[in-house]
């Protein structure tokens, strides 16, 4: 109740000019490529100091809101995902854009996030302490099984032939090996080349894999890169309620894995969103096309990794545990304003986090038009534009992408020689987006695995560590599931099929 | 070994050369682990001995079981100038680090722009047109990561 008595102070007009910019630099820094959520809140920290702290805090999380809705405008367009959290949305959005539905997609996806997105506030408000407790009970163990989890989703994208698609995650797998073993300190696989003692950086590499061999194919014929529908200029907004309305359970499911996994610290909205990815596309029906276009894969993908950032909050505000890099730069400026985290940050600073709350609550509806016109500007910008002119801008900007992040040059190579990589076995049916999961699930799975192994070993109960938690059991259930539903249900359906065919005739 | 590659259609062996490369990579990843902390040989050993597997896997695929694998994907479009643009790309982050973000930037950009293949026939114009939107879109960049957002892009090191 206390939640909605400081409401009234959130709607202040500086407030909402605040909330407003906020909102716009998130989604235009999250939209280009290879500017991070975490890169975003970094530039505009200085920005935010010079505010009172409740103005100041409200603009960062709007900037974090903004940033992860903007990276799927760029993962829909021209199939790099602005954000690591928007790697899943490219699987379904890219198709979508190149089929004529940019729009539609740029809407599904607007209105996802902001659905998401307000329920991962709704668990800040409602359920922060006991979800709290539950973000401690996970060890190296379930951050194992989680990962593991998450690889599964690599069935459902291999289209084609599942033996490529799982081959192609094993290549990603062994690329996360390369450079220092958090695991061992052992210089793996890095020639004495110091540019690969730090290992494979997820953007460069993610730019590369997903958006160089797209720039590889526009430039080899004179047609557009999207094909313009006759309602371009339209949203379609009435076409995406429709949608979504059509997939309530997903977009409820999604919403709740990216919640839980946002409480999870160091898990993240880009694990979030594959997680939720791999579970509509284990439960899709035989009509459902994951991977080659379906609203489902951006509903799934969008909400779940705007829920993490409601409920990534969890931990950094009640426990003082950023979560992710975003929440350690949100708890930086929290520290710098003078606002103490932990359990007496709601009795101590009750006025700072739930005017907070509402600023972010507010710039969250409010994302649903900025967001809608921001893409819908984007997108026809993206359709019109002509190739001589795109081809060399998204150069410039994976370019760029590759280099911001770090400040490293050697980042830029990384990029291009996977994406080259991508683009030539991708010709012989290597899925890239596999490739891509490998190295971002690779070292959490490693470090999970050892951390759990040498707990295990001093314990003297190695299978126990395993096998005997009850999340990790919950988990491993979910990997049998995802690995083995889908094809009975195929088996299923096609028996159904056929008792149907026979009853006809 | 080489009358079987010699009498296999060319999608066959492909599939069969991408295969054994694959084998080779596993072996390889396998070998080079040895050298490594038990602990940390434990991941490498698992994805070599996994890349082997699925390799096998797929070699058997293709010969036990006829059209499981697809055939691999036709080249759609110009392969010549897929190349020109990669080599155009290496070229400019080759440049990069001597002379500097803008300029190599803005010379990559109005290569790249030439490059594209355009419906309509060559002319000066609007090639000087994309060569000018192209010099104000990187310098647009370029002020605001430098300025802005104070993102250090690379200096020329030549001058």
């Amino acid at each position: 109740m206390e939640f909605l008595a400081y409401g009234v102070n959130a709607f202040t007009p500086l407030i909402v000019v605040v909330a407003i910019g906020g909102l716009v630099i998130g989604i235009v820094l999250g939209a280009l490529p290879g500017l991070s959520s975490t890169f975003s809140l970094a530039v505009m920290l200085p920005v935010s100091i010079s505010m009172d702290p409740v103005d100041g805090l409200v603009f960062l999380g709007t900037v974090l809101m903004g940033s992860t809705y903007g990276g799927s405008i760029s993962a829909i367009l021209i199939n790099t995902p602005g954000t690591p959290q928007s790697i899943t949305t490219t699987f379904d959005g890219f198709p979508m854009a190149k089929q004529g539905d940019g729009g539609l997609a740029l809407s599904i996806a607007c209105l996802s996030s902001v659905i998401g997105g307000l329920v991962g506030i709704v668990a800040f408000v409602w359920l922060a302490p006991p979800l709290a407790k539950f973000a401690l009970l996970f060890g190296p163990t379930e951050f194992f099984w989680l990962a593991l989890f998450g690889l599964t989703v690599i069935a459902s994208l291999s289209e084609g032939n599942l033996i490529k698609g799982l081959l192609s995650g094993f290549l990603g797998l062994g690329l996360s090996q390369i450079g220092i073993s958090v695991v061992s300190g052992d210089a793996r696989f890095t020639y004495e080349s110091t540019a690969l003692i730090g290992g494979i950086p997820i953007i460069p590499a993610t730019i590369g894999l997903l958006c160089l061999p797209v720039a590889i194919n526009l430039i080899a014929d004179a047609g557009h890169h999207l094909s313009a529908p006759v309602n371009a200029r339209s949203t379609r907004f009435v076409a995406a309620i429709r949608a979504l309305s059509e997939r309530k359970i997903n977009l409820v499911r999604s919403s709740v894995i990216g919640t839980v996994i946002g409480i999870i610290p160091a898990a993240g909205g880009a694990i979030a969103s594959l997680v939720a990815y791999a579970e509509a596309t284990r439960v899709a029906k035989p009509e459902d096309r994951f991977g080659k276009g379906d609203p489902g894969g951006i509903i799934a993908s969008e909400s779940a990794n705007n829920a993490t950032v409601g409920a990534g909050l969890i931990p950094t505000f009640v426990l003082g545990i950023p979560g992710t890099p975003p929440n350690a730069v949100l708890l930086g400026a929290m520290l710098v304003h003078g606002v103490s985290v932990g359990p007496k940050l709601f009795t101590d600073h009750a006025d700072v986090v739930y005017t907070f709350l509402w600023g972010v609550t507010f710039a969250t509806i409010l994302m649903l038009p900025v967001g809608i016109m921001a893409g819908r500007y984007i997108y026809l910008a993206v359709v019109k534009m002509p190739k001589p002119y795109l081809v060399p801008m998204v150069a410039l900007m994976l370019v760029i992408g590759a280099f911001a992040i770090q400040n490293n040059y050697h980042d830029i190579v990384i990029m291009l020689v996977l994406g080259v990589l991508a683009w030539s076995i991708g010709r012989f049916g290597f899925p890239a987006a596999p490739i891509v999961l490998g190295i971002l699930l690779g070292p959490i799975a490693e470090q999970g695995y050892a951390q759990a192994m040498i707990i295990g070993k001093a314990k003297d109960n190695v299978l126990g560590m395993f096998f005997g938690r009850p999340i990790s059991l919950i988990l491993i259930a979910c990997i049998v599931a995802a690995i083995a539903l889908p094809p009975l249900l195929k088996r299923f359906s096609s028996n159904r099929y056929r008792i149907q065919s026979h009853a006809v005739d | 070994m080489l009358w079987i590659s010699l009498s296999l259609p060319k999608s066959r062996l492909l599939n069969l050369t991408g295969s054994m490369s694959f084998i080779a990579l596993g072996i390889y990843i396998i070998l080079a682990a040895q050298k490594f902390e038990e602990l940390g040989k434990v991941t490498p050993v698992f994805i070599g001995t996994g890349v082997i597997f699925l390799a096998i896997l797929l070699l058997a695929a293709e010969f036990l079981i006829p059209n499981s694998i697809p055939k691999t994907k036709k080249i759609e479009g110009s392969l010549p100038r897929r190349i020109i643009f990669v080599g155009l790309m290496v070229v400019w982050v080759s440049l990069l680090q001597y002379l500097g973000f803008l300029i190599s930037s803005i010379l990559a950009f109005i290569f790249i722009s030439a490059a594209v293949p355009r419906k309509e026939k060559w002319s000066l114009l609007p090639f000087c047109f994309h060569a000018a939107a192209g010099v104000v879109t990187t310098v647009g960049f370029w002020l605001v990561l430098t300025t802005l957002l104070d993102v250090p892009l690379p200096e020329p090191r030549i001058f």
